[in-house]
């Protein structure tokens, strides 16, 4: 036995989460409801956007789909929403609720979606493609392409750490040079009906499937990069989005490495203290991959161990590796938390989810600004944590240089 | 307290024979109780004269009383369940069951029998093989090769939790109601099983008469053979000393057993 590390209710929910307009109407018992709330919580308290039917022994006897039809008019009267999204947990797949009868008995009101989010269906990476799939084929039309550029964000999420921040980055270092149409995280519905208009989809490791379905049905190209950490990557992105529309971002790449050497000047002697330092990094292929490069290529850390999420994962076998290892820092997401403590080293949390921090300030970890604030943060867990093994290392560091 | 349930494959007979068994007990003055475990909720329609409200709709109402008295005081209990194709009838056994157990309605009786739908399909239609719920399985079948069919599959069933809990098999009772009346093929299963033949039951007009009446026909014909049959199953039951835990056959062992039988 194997304890469970993702689940595909969460990786739906994560996935259509960032319609706004949507409401997320999760079928199924009340755990499913608290879970993906709670994680979400930290990320955005202000805007709910969710609901649930909280089945009960008597839904499971007799049958949910009344109880979903009353909630589904419910969402209608408290929330007018533009769109509803059914998510359905364990407990109605089992017993066979028929909810795609349910929902379509809302057609000539609002689109009503339904997704199947059952956990033994599978986990969090085919929840969220899967849901991406299902929500664009209902709801994205033929747009025309527009005369200017215009790209999508696919594959950035809803409760990602630093996602609004992120975001405004992404805007700030295309100019007006490229208009950014939908991100996945972030979007309203006229923006995710019309994603057709976009000429190009940029994936970030995830979101894949909807872009293959968004190249199929309207010929939108896509290109898949890791997530654009530091000033490699982020010069990646620009590169890659300049060479498909044929636009220069010269300028705008040094005037992204200018302010980054403006900066880092002020802390160049703690920045030595980064050379050789072992580090741990965990995540999903793209995450994961952007931030070891880095780290390993732009700060001299050395990722001694590197876990990247996937269907062959062994979350043990990973943290095996990372305890064996000489790691004094470790890159993950607030389940990580345990980890770093048995190793008694710092957590920088960079990764979903992230409940036991929040980002409230522009403070981005893409682009220009991200490399900057990486590693303001970096420093201050660092230097707070001086009794750790990861603090005493960068301590040591910090006297040999 | 004797705490019997019955099982076999659906349609063959279980409901009636529970409910003429439970008033043959009566009849004997034991304090007796029918559980129905099925959704269709008419294990008890004989002994009460009407289909009496289930546990669960029961339960939604909020309603205090679970049960109806029927012939001669004998506690009658439906558990009911969800309407054909919708929600999880299994789950409603467990719910009611539980629920029947909170309430001590069945401290006093002397014997309780439960009526189980069909096959043990699921956990929840082997509820009562679990928990202390039946000591004592007695299986229901004619000599039709999917009836034993069922009957091993509910041995499979006691099997598994015989192994850690008091459930046994006590016997298998034959109903002669189907085309090939052949007391022989079900007598070499219960041997085959380990177990034994506690009763025959011949067909009879008079069981299709009395079930029109919505009547036992215990209480409908009380002097009839088809009574003295319900009237000697009722004291092989209460005599019984020999449970098993059953060996179940293999798909071509069955096979085999109805094969040999079989004329022509």
């Amino acid at each position: 036995m194997k304890c469970a590390d993702s689940c595909r209710l969460f990786g739906a929910y994560q996935a259509v989460s960032g319609i706004d307009g949507n409401v997320v109407l999760l079928h199924s018992v009340e755990g499913c409801n608290f879970g993906t709330m709670s994680l979400h919580l930290a990320g955005n308290m202000q805007n709910m956007r969710q609901a649930g039917t909280i089945m009960g022994d008597q839904d499971i006897i007799f049958g949910g789909e009344e109880t979903l039809r009353e909630s589904v008019d419910r969402v209608l009267k408290l929330y007018h929403p533009d769109v509803i999204t059914v998510i359905t947990g364990c407990a109605p797949e089992i017993i066979g609720d028929d909810v795609r009868t349910v929902t379509s008995q809302y057609d000539s009101i609002l689109p009503v979606v339904y997704i199947n989010g059952a956990g033994f269906k599978g986990h969090f990476e085919t929840g969220y493609e899967d849901a991406l799939i299902t929500i664009a084929k209902r709801l994205t039309v033929d747009s025309k392409k527009t005369s200017i550029p215009v790209i999508n964000i696919l594959g950035m999420n809803y409760d990602d750490f630093k996602i609004d921040a992120d975001i405004k980055e992404f805007k700030r270092i295309l100019g007006n040079k490229v208009k950014l149409n939908c991100v996945t995280a972030r979007c309203n519905l006229e923006e995710f009906m019309h994603m057709s208009r976009a000429g190009l989809n940029i994936v970030f490791s995830r979101g894949r499937k909807l872009a293959e379905f968004l190249k199929n049905a309207y010929g939108t190209e896509f290109i898949e990069m890791d997530y654009p950490y530091g000033i490699t990557g982020s010069c990646h992105f620009l590169d890659s989005v300049g060479k498909f529309f044929d636009i220069d971002f010269s300028e705008e790449k040094e005037r992204l490495k200018r302010e980054l050497e403006e900066r880092l000047k002020k802390c160049y002697s703690y920045l030595k203290a980064f050379y050789g330092l072992p580090v741990s990094v965990f995540g999903e292929s793209g995450r994961a991959s952007g931030m070891r490069r880095f780290l390993e290529e732009e700060l001299g850390m050395d990722v001694v161990s590197l876990g990247i999420s996937s269907d062959e994962f062994n979350m043990d076998d990973f943290i095996t590796q990372a305890c064996k290892s000489d790691a004094a820092l470790i890159f993950g997401s607030s389940f990580e938390a345990d980890i770093a403590d048995q190793m008694e080293i710092p957590l920088i949390r960079y990764l979903y989810p992230v409940f036991d921090w929040i980002s409230i300030s522009d403070s981005p970890y893409i682009g220009g600004k991200g490399v900057i604030y990486i590693i303001e943060d970096i420093l201050h867990t660092v230097i707070n944590c001086r009794k750790n093994k990861g603090g005493l290392y960068f301590e040591k560091n910090m006297c040999l240089r | 307290m004797k705490k019997i349930c019955v099982y076999g494959k659906g349609g063959i007979g279980k409901s009636t024979i529970v409910s003429n068994l439970a008033a043959a007990f009566a009849y004997q003055g034991l304090k007796t109780a029918v559980i129905g475990c099925d959704p269709k909720a008419d294990s008890t329609r004989n002994l009460t004269g009407r289909r009496i409200p289930a546990v669960l709709d029961l339960m939604r109402r909020e309603e205090d009383s679970l049960y109806t008295l029927g012939y001669k005081e004998i506690i009658c209990v439906e558990a009911g369940g969800p309407s054909p194709g919708t929600g999880c009838a299994g789950r409603g056994i467990v719910v009611a069951l539980d629920r029947i157990n909170e309430t001590h309605m069945l401290d006093d009786r002397d014997i309780v029998i439960y009526d189980v739908l069909g096959d043990v399909v699921c956990g929840g239609f082997s509820a009562p093989l679990r928990e202390n719920v039946a000591d004592e399985v007695y299986l229901v079948t004619t000599s039709d090769f999917m009836a034993l069919y069922a009957a091993n599959n509910i041995c499979i069933g006691i099997e598994k939790y015989a192994k850690e809990g008091s459930v046994r098999l006590a016997g298998i009772i034959y109903n002669g109601r189907s085309c090939l009346d052949s007391c022989e093929m079900a007598e070499e299963f219960a041997t085959e099983v380990g177990s034994q033949i506690i009763g025959k039951i011949p067909m009879s007009d008079k069981i299709s008469m009395a079930e029109l009446h919505k009547k036992t026909v215990v209480e409908m014909y009380p002097a009839s053979d088809i009574c003295r049959s319900f009237m000697k199953l009722s004291t092989a039951v209460l005599n019984n000393t020999k449970t098993v835990i059953p060996s179940h056959l293999s798909y071509e062992e069955v096979e085999k057993t109805c094969l040999a039988y079989q004329r022509g």
